[in-house]
């Protein structure tokens, strides 16, 4: 009898560990969830997603700056940003009052359609992510039609779970030297966001930390009507893996 | 003995719990609201209505929009993004656009006069 109830203790501890397992996970999970804060505008509900679309879109109209508007509709962590664009136009312009919204929608999501990849010549070297990278390219575009500046590369930096990094350390490499930035310092265009000014004829390597990511970084050729080039930028959202 | 051993294995069970459902495994954050959208984002989101101001000049408006961040107190959204433009690396001509539309906020409604932190 004796030998019986010694042997039912491990299950006895075992009980209350799971008792006590599944109380905190009631706690933590229902009664009393961790208090979230610092939220990004991809985690916004849908409503409120369609504000801040719509403000994109007038501020668009309003300046003009369709690399920062750019940025900002990334914000939001649209599969297709320019049909979602199309898609809240159309429903704007079923409300008298929204006329305006709706135009400014409608004029964005061409605007960002003008930029697409097929702009660019197929002469054009694309950079590529190295092998061993512990990121991996979830956007790529080249963007033409909004530089009058000189060539930029422009980063969106995301850590696993899609979220922007900001104060991280990139740095890129050519034979002539290193530049090092950091993500955040433009932080009107995101948290996780720097940018580099490339040279032509240089060939760089972007690292992040310490770590290289792309290779082959070229200042971007975009061709215009009647073959015309001008300088392009090339934009790279990287995310952790 | 046993009572003790149990409650010991329970408290266990507890810190494992709350340990893996606060830190490990939190609650999935998604629909959040505008008011708990991180700083940077608070004050672009500011200057986004700034630069429709610029265009649209109607401060009734623009403190509509600011309602959507900080639901019921639209100048302390402003304020917050001008202490964030002037310490971050906004340009000038951001700045200004801010301080035009928190001019024109205050001139709009008197009522909503603030004192400006240092």
């Amino acid at each position: 009898m004796k030998q019986n109830k010694e042997s039912r203790s491990p299950l006895f501890l075992l009980t209350g560990l799971l008792l006590g397992l599944l109380l905190g996970l009631a706690i933590a999970w229902i009664l009393f969830p961790a208090r979230t804060v610092d939220t990004s505008p991809a985690e916004l509900r849908s409503d409120y997603k369609e504000d801040y679309r719509a403000l994109t879109a007038l501020a668009f109209a309003s300046s003009g700056d369709l690399g920062r508007a750019q940025s900002r509709i990334v914000l939001l962590g649209d599969r297709d940003p320019v049909r979602e664009l199309n898609a809240q136009a159309q429903f704007a312009l079923l409300n008298q009052d929204n006329q305006r919204e709706a135009r400014a929608l409608g004029q964005l999501a061409q605007a960002m359609q003008s930029l697409p990849p097929s702009s660019v010549p197929d002469s054009v070297e694309q950079p590529s992510l190295l092998p061993e990278a512990i990121y991996q390219i979830t956007e790529e575009q080249m963007l033409c039609g909004d530089q009058n500046g000189p060539p930029l590369l422009k980063i969106f930096l995301l850590d696993a779970e899609g979220l922007q990094q900001s104060g991280i350390s990139l740095s890129l490499l050519t034979d002539s030297g290193e530049e090092e930035t950091f993500t955040g310092l433009r932080p009107e265009f995101g948290a996780g966001y720097a940018q580099f000014e490339l040279n032509q004829g240089e060939t760089y390597t972007l690292s992040v930390g310490e770590e290289p990511v792309l290779e082959g970084v070229k200042a971007a050729i975009c061709e215009g009507d009647g073959g015309v080039h001008s300088w392009g930028s090339w934009l790279f959202t990287l995310q952790g893996t | 003995m046993r009572y003790l051993l149990f409650g010991i294995a329970i408290v266990l069970g507890l810190a494992g719990g709350l340990y893996y459902g606060w830190v490990v495994n939190p609650v999935l954050v998604v629909d959040t609201a505008p008011d708990i959208l991180r700083s940077d984002f608070q004050a672009d989101y500011v200057l986004m209505v700034a630069e429709v101001y610029q265009s649209e000049q109607n401060a009734e408006r623009a403190l509509e929009r600011l309602n959507f961040l900080a639901g019921g107190n639209p100048l302390e959204s402003m304020n917050a993004a001008l202490d964030f433009a002037a310490t971050s690396a906004y340009s000038k001509s951001d700045i200004a656009l801010l301080n035009d539309l928190d001019s024109a906020l205050r001139k709009w409604d008197p009522s909503l006069e603030f004192t400006p932190t240092p």
